[in-house]
This record gives C-alpha cells, structure tokens and sequence, in this order.
C-alpha cells in the first residue's frame, strides 16, 4: 500500500521538477548545440541560494527569483567563456561546475538544511489541501504537485511564446546553423549567451524547487544531473518522436515523468541499495539510447528480408 | 562599388612555417555597381578565401576592403550581411534544416535588423511569403510549414536565393552554388540566378566551376591562380570567349599543364 502511494505519487513530483530542468538541458543541448555541464553545479549552487534566503526570512517566491536571477548570471558567464573567451564549450560548462564546486562547498558546509519553521513555496497550498482532505500525505502531495504544474505550465507557455519570436528564432538558427544565421546578420554569439542565460535560469528554477521540496542540500547533490537531464530529453524524443518545438517541449515533460517512474520502480525493489542509483541511472540513459536503435535495426533488417525475399542467389 | 586594395591572406597550421598556406597573394580588385562577376580558377586558387574576406568571415593580414568609399576591414560578417547576401555551396547551409521554410524566410526578411520580441512570422507575413515564392514556381508556397530538411537540394538552393535577393542587397555573393546540383537542377538554379540579378539590379560576383557558365553570365570574368588575379575579361572581349579559350590562357598564364577537366573541378 505504501509502495503504491508512492509510486503514484514520487515520480509526478519529481518528473515535474527534472522537466523543468530538463527543458533547460534540452535548450542548452538541443537548441544551442552545447553540452553543458555546468548543469551539475547550477543545480545545487541555486538551492543553496534558495534555502539560504529563506531561512533569513526571505519570502519562498522572492528566494526562487533570486536563484532565477543567479542562474542567469552564471548561464552568461558560461557563455561569455565560449564566446568570447573561446573556451571549447564543453570546456565551459566544466569550468563552471568546477569553479562553483568551491562555492557550494562554502556556503553549505557539507549539508544545508531548510529552516522548517519557515514557508516554502508550496506550505500555503499544502496547508490547505491538509485540512481539506485530512490528511497529511495526501495534503503535501496535491499541494506541492499543484505548485510544480503552475511553475511548469508558465514556463512552458513562456518558452513555446520566447522561441516564436524574431529572437528566439534568432537563436535557435545560431544554435543549429552558424554560418547561415551570421549571412543573415544575426550576432551569434549574443545569441548563444541569451540562450545559456535562459538555459541556466531554467536549471536555477529547478534546483530552487528541488531544494524546496527536499528540504535540504548536500555537497553531491546534482552529482550526475546531466546524466537525468539527458536521458529525460533522450526519454521524451523516444516516446514522441516530436518534430515541431511544441512537441519537444511536450516530450521532455513526458520524459520527466517517465524517468521518475522507471527509477521509483526500481528503487522501490524490496532491499535496493541506494548506493546503486548512479549506476542504474547510468545504466538507463544507455538502454534510452540503445533501444531505439535497435528497434530501427530489426524493422530494417525485417523489410530486407521482404524485399529480397524473391531475389536468388545463384 | 566594391575595392579590394593588396589583400594578403595566409593560413597557419601549425608552428611549421613550410605548412603555411599563402591563399592570397595581393588582391586588387574593383567591382562597380551593376558588374555581374564571374570567377574560375583550379583548387586552391582562392576564389573561396577571396569570397569569405569579401563578405568578412575571414579577415585579410594585409590589405583593405571599401565598400561606397567606406572602410569595412575591420567590419564582422555578421554586420556586412546587412548590404551583402550570401549563397553557398551546399544546399544544407544556406537555411536552418529543422525549422520551417516559413521561419527561415522571416530570418531573412529580417536580415539587417536587430530580432526583437515580436512574433517571428504573423498573419500578414505568410501572404507575402506565398507571394515570393509564387514566383519560383516550385509549389513551396504550399509547404511554408514543413521543415527545410524535408525538400530537395535544388529546392533548398532555390529558398537559399530568394532570401539572399530579399532586403535590397547591395552584393549578392555566390559560391559555387550550383556544384552540388545534378546538372538539370543547376540550369534551373542558374536561370533563377540570373532572373534575380536583372531583376533587383543588384551587383553580383558568382564563383563557378562551370567554365560555361562563368563565360555565358555576367560581364565580367575573372580567372584565378594560386591566390592571384592572372586574368580579366569584360563586356564584348568576354562574351566571344570560349572554354578552349579559357584552357589555353590557363595553360599559358600559370605556367601549368592542365587538361580541361581539371580547371572544371
């Protein structure tokens, strides 16, 4: 009974946070063209942020917005790296997560916990589903789901408006073809640092939320997020095949949830270690790679054999 | 009007100055408003890097570019695109392959403008786009939605063209556009090339590997070897020209032996 709470409930919360992060990963991978892993880093780095305001008396939507904002700040750091100081990118994002490396450790010392006398963003609405349904599992669960769907559905709309725009069509050309969006007199450089900039306020949002809900940060925390946010993007494409960016945006959604309900599978196997969970997240993001690859090979090898299914060979 | 004053370009592998690459040897070239230039020249002649320093994706070591008397050496591609269009030789580069034909046009309707916040493409903005494509009478105008990388090489060349006529370009900059067509194809490509040029008036210097079309477009040709100028024609001299012409001055002024093939590749 427990396990079935659970599994109903953990993977929706939690594909709705790695979405959001995931729609970050998908702008900086996808639609810039960048591996970004200064990912790892932003994730807890923005928690901290988040948790540290809080606990001074910060409202929780304030604390979020200044993790928005840090996010940013770091995004175009990231991309000032490789545009102007022509770091490769991949070498970028390692900077950065290195770099905040230091930062996280200082401001955490190890382990920073959330003051629990005081509101996060979702006590107002899990308060009140509490009392309306009496219970309290119950009550956390609609409250906060109700929270992340807001937070997910603006930022979703947002993007699908952002990436409609003479800019964002600007960007996403500067992402995909270089050459041809600097002949058509688009600065592409300015372009790929307003990308990362939203692509790390995205990755800030998530680890506000994820730092809200945990109610916590520890030192490995975001250790191996690149590896969720990918496999999710990678999820969302296998299941959708989606062709336009609102479909994309829609599959990495998907892909959130599905993750989460792959690995709640798992980990709720009676006696999982986990100290296992890299290795199986590691393990699935190769299965969400190989599997389609491997369907594709056995239908091609399949219409083969039709076809040459008359052909002699003599 | 275009002047190209004793452009000097090399390119440096490595710390091993034998490796250097003198791609162009003291450019001087003026190009008047109206000249529809075509240049050949064998590979590695530097016709290519003499292109990319005109429309600024590469800057000289040596040497200046006016444009209207004005200095734009130092000027980044990316701001010249608002008086220079650019086509290139392959077909993928010229438009961005997931996005749709409609998204591409308004890039280039764009072109030369900062992109602000406003809706890539409106209501309004896709009759115009029907109507521009009316006009290459290849259908696209009903597939505004699908994405580029679904329609055929010469159909993304056709697109590539027509974005680079669109804004009044000053210099319409081709490079070898045409070479990666099958042969009926690039005759199609060609004739729009050259519906374009006389429709706009616009200024136009068209690499080519086709020593046909090089003689049978435009008013002027120019020939090319090792990172140097070594021949020029225009007007009535260039309309006479033939391709045996064409080898024979090759062979002549070189100091090469090149058999025809090889000057078409």
């Amino acid at each position: 009974m427990d396990i079935l709470r659970y599994l109903l409930t953990n993977p929706l919360e939690l594909g709705l946070i790695w979405a959001i992060f995931g729609l970050g990963v998908f702008i900086s991978y996808r639609v810039l063209d960048i591996a970004d892993l200064s990912v790892e880093s932003v994730l807890p780095f923005s928690a901290i942020v988040t948790i540290l305001a809080i606990n001074m008396g910060i409202h929780p939507i304030l604390a979020m917005v200044l993790s928005a904002v840090s996010g940013i700040f770091l995004g175009v750091i990231t991309a000032c790296l490789s545009t102007i100081l022509k770091l490769p990118p991949l070498l970028s994002g390692i900077v950065m997560m290195t770099a905040l490396i230091s930062f996280i450790t200082v401001l955490s010392n190890g382990n920073l916990v959330l003051d629990l006398s005081k509101s996060t963003i979702f006590t107002s609405t899990t308060n009140l589903f509490k009392d309306w349904t009496n219970s309290t599992f119950w009550g956390n669960f609609i409250g906060i789901t109700l929270i992340l769907l807001l937070t997910l559905t603006i930022i979703c709309g947002l993007m699908y408006w952002f990436f409609g725009t003479k800019l964002g069509v600007a960007i996403r050309a500067s992402g995909q073809n270089k050459t041809f969006a600097r002949s058509q007199g688009i600065n592409v450089n300015l372009m790929t640092i307003i990308g990362m900039a939203i692509a790390s306020c995205l990755i800030a949002i998530a680890g506000s939320l994820l730092g809200q809900f945990n109610g916590s940060v520890a030192s490995t925390t975001g250790k191996g997020s690149i590896v969720i946010g990918l496999a999710v993007v990678f999820l969302g494409e296998v299941f959708f095949n989606p062709k336009t960016f609102k479909t994309n945006i829609i599959a990495v959604v998907v892909g959130g949830y599905v993750y989460w309900l792959v690995m709640a599978l798992i980990l709720s196997i009676k006696g999982f270690n986990t100290s296992y969970t890299y290795l199986v997240q590691a393990c699935l993001i190769v299965l969400v790679m190989v599997i389609p690859e491997l369907i594709s090979y056995i239908r091609q090898k399949n219409s083969q054999k039709r076809r040459y299914q008359n052909a002699q060979i003599k | 009007m275009l002047k190209l004053n004793n452009i000097h370009k090399t390119f440096v592998l490595d710390n091993n100055p034998a490796n250097d690459r003198y791609a162009l040897k003291g450019i001087n070239l003026e190009i008047n408003d109206g000249d529809f230039v075509t240049i050949i020249g064998s590979n590695g002649s530097g016709k290519s890097t003499l292109l990319n320093i005109i429309a600024g994706t590469i800057s000289p070591d040596i040497g200046t570019i006016a444009f209207d008397d004005k200095d734009i050496t130092k000027l980044k591609d990316n701001k010249r695109a608002k008086m220079f269009s650019r086509v290139f030789q392959d077909p993928k580069q010229g438009s961005v392959s997931n996005m749709s034909l409609s998204q591409n046009l308004a890039l280039a309707f764009n072109r030369g403008h900062f992109p602000s916040l406003k809706w890539s493409v409106k209501k309004k903005d896709i009759e115009a786009q029907k109507e521009l494509l009316k006009v290459l009478d290849l259908g696209l105008e009903n597939r505004l939605e699908e994405r580029m990388s679904s329609f055929s090489g010469g159909e993304r060349q056709s697109v590539t063209l027509l974005m680079a006529s669109l804004n009044d370009p000053k210099l319409l900059l081709l490079d070898e556009h045409t070479a990666a067509l099958d042969p009926k194809t690039a005759r199609k490509v060609m004739h729009l090339t050259k519906d374009i040029v006389n429709d706009k008036k616009v200024t136009t210097i068209m690499i080519t590997h086709n020593m046909k079309d090089a003689i049978k477009y435009g008013n002027r040709l120019l020939m090319m070897d090792e990172g140097q100028i070594i021949f020029e024609c225009s007007g009535e001299e260039k309309s006479k020209l033939t391709t045996q012409d064409l080898i024979d001055k090759f062979n002549h002024l070189a100091d090469k032996e090149v058999s025809d093939t090889m000057i078409l590749s």
